[in-house]
């Protein structure tokens, strides 16, 4: 099992997916991509999972545990997602959408999926700004498949925004690049090379190191929806599809997260620690600032959860930031467990979006009562991104907590538990407008087994980790907190 | 020799004058297949103004009557401060780069307000516009002489003329382009010509200089007249100076003064060409589209001090 | 390593222009004027490259300029110019802002990025720093461009003025990206302006118009 068939799987579901002639066809070879591909990452996951670095393509690609936990990410909610749409789009209910559409939506779907891949696996910094500007080209479209007007927008302005974004993290790495080149030292092309760079840190001007973090973190943070430069997200994740939203939310922003940690790591060896560290936790923290009012008087319930990403993104930011293991263990799991959670309740909102035809959350009433299984997921699932703890998100944002007071940030620390505790309450404020109460609608008999059945898996999935981390996950996780930690951190 | 010299220098400026107005509209009747005035006819308009009475209005004050004095000397006296076929100008001295400036803005304010004086509309308007578009060209104009005499390091417009023209082509063509640029726009509109004012038209709504004029006739017209003339060349001057290189002119000896003469007048007509040939391809601009040019002006003053600093910076 | 004696003024003068196209790009009322004016840009952008590849003989950069000369010299203007066509949209440019103040703002960030360079001592590069300054405030022309403009094809030409400017300077800073990343870089940049441009299309069927006035639907 090769790294180059993780990149070629979604080339060639996209291929035949440009081929396929009928609808049923391009569903099988939609689905059957994504469930390819997630069984090719899972095995190479943890087949890998206890060996050292792999490098494929003359050092481009890279698959190291940290690359592993978000390929695993990647593919997993990948599969959920296109297994969701496949009900969800594909099905017979007039949230479907024509046969071309659907081509465009399946071709541009694989090629998203190659793209993030192709940013968490590649070596090189200038592959993984290639890689991450193809995310924002290839999901434009995904988040405007029903050319609406507002999807238009929404489109328009993620576009723009993630590109004028993007083009600042080029000029960092451009940076690094010069001060690669003018640290002595004539490779030539390995000089891009992350693992190259970390080797040679202590060469590199720590000035201009300096300065590159703070332009990628700007460039990158855009595309993570880091606050201040998050407005593209909760428009675009308002107006995507449910299927897109969960894995804009889960995934792509995590994959950008990805980029922050390899410059994270790179511009601590070379500059020492407390620079960058402060400027993730500053910016985490001012996210989860940004996000709670938002939350709290929020009417639309797809840009609620759009908010409750940049909340998440920050705590993440903020973890990776403290540094000390339970700080870093606790974000990687953190972006895992958000990713699963946010995922689940995107695709609810899928479902809530099909019963009650209304993305506010004053037209949902009653959500327990007119459809006990729906509502009781959403209820879970909320209570679940909120924090609460018998589910998963809740262990993830203790370790980041208590790595947050472990690593004496006692302020930035005590500032989020209070910004936690107030987006807890405006979450259960919303949730009780929306799932108790009488039923307003008579329940929709029209069940699609597609899409049921990505809930039970999501709600299974979000319980159990809360519960129990399986010991090749624990390990992978491991892994991956040494290569951000260093190897004696 | 150094005085005669110098007294010759000044006296070619003031001659040419006519002639350079002359040349351009000829060249404009050219274009329209008119055959134009002759040479003599710019000197015989002129004469022919000297001669005349002069109507003056009753309500006219002292200013009315000063002004064309007023404009005429501060000109020529600008007019003498400026390096033209080599020699020493005759009221040069270090530093006169500000004090021409200001000549030439105290001829421009006595007009102004002599155009307000016999309360005519059209003056009222021409001056209003006149100082409009004066306050925005005389900041560009000023920003680019300071931007090559930042270069030169030196503050005189002779010494300036004379180190630019030895600095190697190539290595100033970075901040000479824009400061080219920038002057040129000034030129064209401080000397009313025609994207921006109409120097041949009387039509009232966008007339400028002619506005301000309107009330004069005969020898004070003839003196405005003049004297906007050689403001004209000065400008045509300044540009053919600092930024056509030539050999170094002398007026050393009646020979080399002669060469000097038909050099310099060599590089005032192929600016005069230039000048024409904007007039000619290009449209006036409306009144309030004029800042925006004068902005282009300023715009390319800066960025040609700016980079000299930039470029600068390196060595 | 350096070439011919006069082939540094020679980059001045280019990289001159180069900072006068973009002020033309920013204050031009007419919109196949911009495009010329940014196929010019790129173009002056080309000869730099050429330059810096020929003065430093780091004969790899020239692929760099070829692409340029051909992709954004020719290509995206072209695509430009038939989009237009199509639209049938009208000719002049919108600002928020008259040509003077824009001017006036142009020039004032140019003076930043020099000044902002000009502290930054770390930054040496091979040649000169008179190129990072230029880079820099063509990038921030760019964003000024995007910020100012109600078009959304005047948008898209801010952020390849964006992308001009992190082209020259990493030519002139590091001889540009390995070849393998550069072409990547180009790849995308086409793609993207293509993708931009199919979205204009759909701004124009669903708003009726290009103005990004009307783009406000989604708050809070």
């Amino acid at each position: 099992m090769t790294i180059a068939c993780l990149l070629v799987i979604p080339l060639i579901s996209g291929l035949l997916a440009v081929l396929s002639p009928a609808k049923r066809f391009l569903q099988w070879v939609f689905v059957s991509g994504a469930a390819l591909l997630a069984g090719c990452a899972w095995a190479l996951v943890f087949r890998t999972a206890g060996t050292g670095p792999r490098f494929e393509f003359g050092g481009n690609i890279l698959l190291d545990p940290l690359a592993a936990v978000f390929v695993f990410l990647i593919a997993t909610v990948g599969l959920l997602s296109a297994v969701y749409a496949a009900g969800y789009l594909f099905g017979e209910s007039d949230l479907a959408i024509p046969l071309v559409k659907l081509k465009r939506y399946a071709i541009f779907f694989h090629l998203f999926l190659l793209s993030m891949l192709l940013v968490v696996l590649s070596n090189n910094l200038g592959i993984m700004w290639i890689a991450i500007e193809g995310t924002t080209l290839a999901s434009a479209f995904l988040v405007n498949v029903d050319d609406k007007k507002s999807s238009i927008e929404a489109a328009w302005k993620y576009l723009i925004l993630c590109t004028v974004g993007i083009a600042l993290a080029l000029f960092g790495i451009i940076l690094v690049y010069y001060s690669a080149t003018s640290g002595g030292g004539g490779e030539g092309q390995d000089l891009l090379h992350w693992s190259v760079l970390l080797s040679r840190a202590a060469t590199l001007d720590p000035q201009i190191m300096k300065l590159a973090f703070v332009f990628i973190l700007a460039g990158y943070g855009t595309k993570a929806g880091l606050a201040p430069f998050h407005s593209w997200l909760p428009d675009a994740h308002s107006q995507a599809p449910s299927p897109v939203s969960a894995l804009l939310s889960g995934v792509l922003l995590s994959c950008s997260i990805s980029g922050i940690i390899r410059f994270h790591i790179l511009t601590r060896a070379a500059v020492g620690g407390g620079f960058s560290d402060g400027l993730l936790i500053f910016f985490g923290v001012l996210s989860v600032a940004v996000a709670c009012p938002f939350i709290l008087v929020q009417g639309d319930y797809k840009r609620l959860l759009a908010y409750s990403s940049v909340e998440h993104m920050g705590l993440t930011a903020a973890g990776i930031g403290f540094g000390s293991f339970f700080g870093v263990y606790g974000a990687l799991l953190h972006i895992v467990n958000h990713a699963f959670t946010k995922s689940l309740l995107f695709f609810s909102c899928g479902h809530i979006l099909h019963h009650f035809r209304t993305k506010e959350i004053r037209g949902v009433r009653g959500l327990l009562k007119t459809s006990p299984f729906l509502g009781t997921v959403f209820f879970a699932g909320i209570l679940a991104i909120a924090g609460l703890p018998p589910f998963s998100v809740f262990v993830s944002e203790f370790s980041i907590l208590s790595g947050g007071f472990a690593s004496r940030h006692f302020g930035a620390t005590a500032a989020v538990i209070a910004l936690l505790v107030l987006i807890f309450a405006g979450f259960v404020r919303h949730l009780s407008e929306m799932a108790l109460g009488e039923r307003v609608r008579e329940p929709h008999p029209s069940r699609n087994g597609w899409m049921d059945g990505v809930l039970w898996i999501g709600l299974f999935l979000i319980v159990s980790l809360g519960i129990y981390i399986p010991g090749p996950f624990q390990d992978l996780l491991h892994g991956a907190v040494r290569v951000v930690e260093g190897a004696g951190g | 020799m150094n005085l005669a010299g110098s007294l010759l220098q000044g006296l070619v400026l003031l001659a040419v004058a006519p002639a350079s107005g002359w040349f351009i509209k000829k060249m404009k009747a050219a274009s329209q297949n008119r055959r134009g005035p002759s040479l003599v006819q710019a000197y015989a308009d002129l004469g022919k103004l000297f001669r005349k009475n002069m109507v003056i209005s009753d309500q006219a004050s002292w200013i009315f009557h000063a002004m064309p004095i007023v404009l005429f000397c501060s000109t020529v006296i600008a007019a003498w401060m400026i390096p033209a076929i080599g020699a020493e100008p005759l009221f040069g001295f270090l530093g006169d780069l500000v004090v021409f400036v200001y000549f030439l803005a105290l001829g421009k304010f006595f007009l102004a307000l002599a155009a307000l004086d016999t309360g005519t509309t059209f003056g009222g308007m021409g001056s209003s516009r006149e100082m409009t578009l004066g306050s925005l060209a005389e900041p560009a104009f000023l920003l680019t002489l300071f931007a090559l005499a930042y270069r030169t390091q030196t503050l005189s417009l002779s010494g300036m003329a004379s180190r630019l023209s030895a600095e190697a082509p190539l290595d100033g063509l970075y901040f000479m382009v824009p400061a080219f640029g920038a002057m040129l726009i000034v030129a064209i509109a401080e000397s009313g010509r025609i994207p921006v004012d109409n120097p041949s038209t009387h039509l009232e709504l966008t007339m400028i200089h002619e506005a301000m004029v309107l009330e004069y006739s005969g020898p004070y017209l003839a003196l405005i007249e003049w004297a906007h003339q050689i403001k004209q060349l000065i400008f045509l001057t300044l540009l053919a100076n600092f930024f056509i290189p030539s050999p170094a002119l002398s007026v050393a000896s009646p020979a080399a003064a002669l060469l000097a003469v038909l050099i310099f007048a060599a590089k005032v007509l192929s600016l005069a060409l230039l000048v024409g040939w904007i007039e000619i391809h290009c449209a006036k601009l409306r009144l309030f589209r004029v800042p925006d040019l004068l902005g282009v002006a300023y715009a390319l003053a800066i960025l040609s001090m700016l980079g000299q600093l930039m470029m600068g910076s390196w060595q | 390593m350096t070439g011919a004696a006069w082939m540094l003024p020679a980059l001045h003068f280019v990289a001159m222009l180069l900072l006068v196209t973009s002020l033309a790009l920013i204050v031009s009322p007419q919109l196949f004027a911009c495009i010329r004016f940014y196929a010019l840009h790129s173009f002056l952008l080309a000869l730099i490259t050429t330059g810096t590849a020929l003065y430093h003989r780091v004969p790899h950069v020239l692929i760099a300029a070829v692409l340029t000369l051909v992709l954004k010299t020719i290509v995206i203007p072209q695509i430009f110019y038939r989009m237009i066509r199509r639209l049938g949209i009208r000719r002049d440019v919108e600002t928020y802002l008259n040509i003077p103040l824009s001017l006036i703002f142009s020039t004032l960030l140019v003076f930043i990025s020099f000044y902002g360079v000009g502290n930054l001592r770390a930054i040496k590069p091979p040649l000169s720093q008179e190129f990072v300054s230029i880079a820099v405030a063509t990038l921030f022309l760019g964003m000024f461009m995007m910020t100012t403009r109600k078009k959304a094809l005047t948008q898209v030409l801010g952020l390849l003025l964006i992308e001009n400017g992190l082209f020259l300077l990493g030519v002139t800073t590091t001889f540009g990206m390995p070849l393998l990343v550069e072409i990547g870089i180009f790849f995308d940049v086409l793609v993207g302006a293509i993708i931009m441009g199919v979205f204009v299309f759909k701004i124009r069927g669903a708003f009726e118009g290009l103005d990004m006035d009307q783009l406000t639907m989604l708050k809070g």
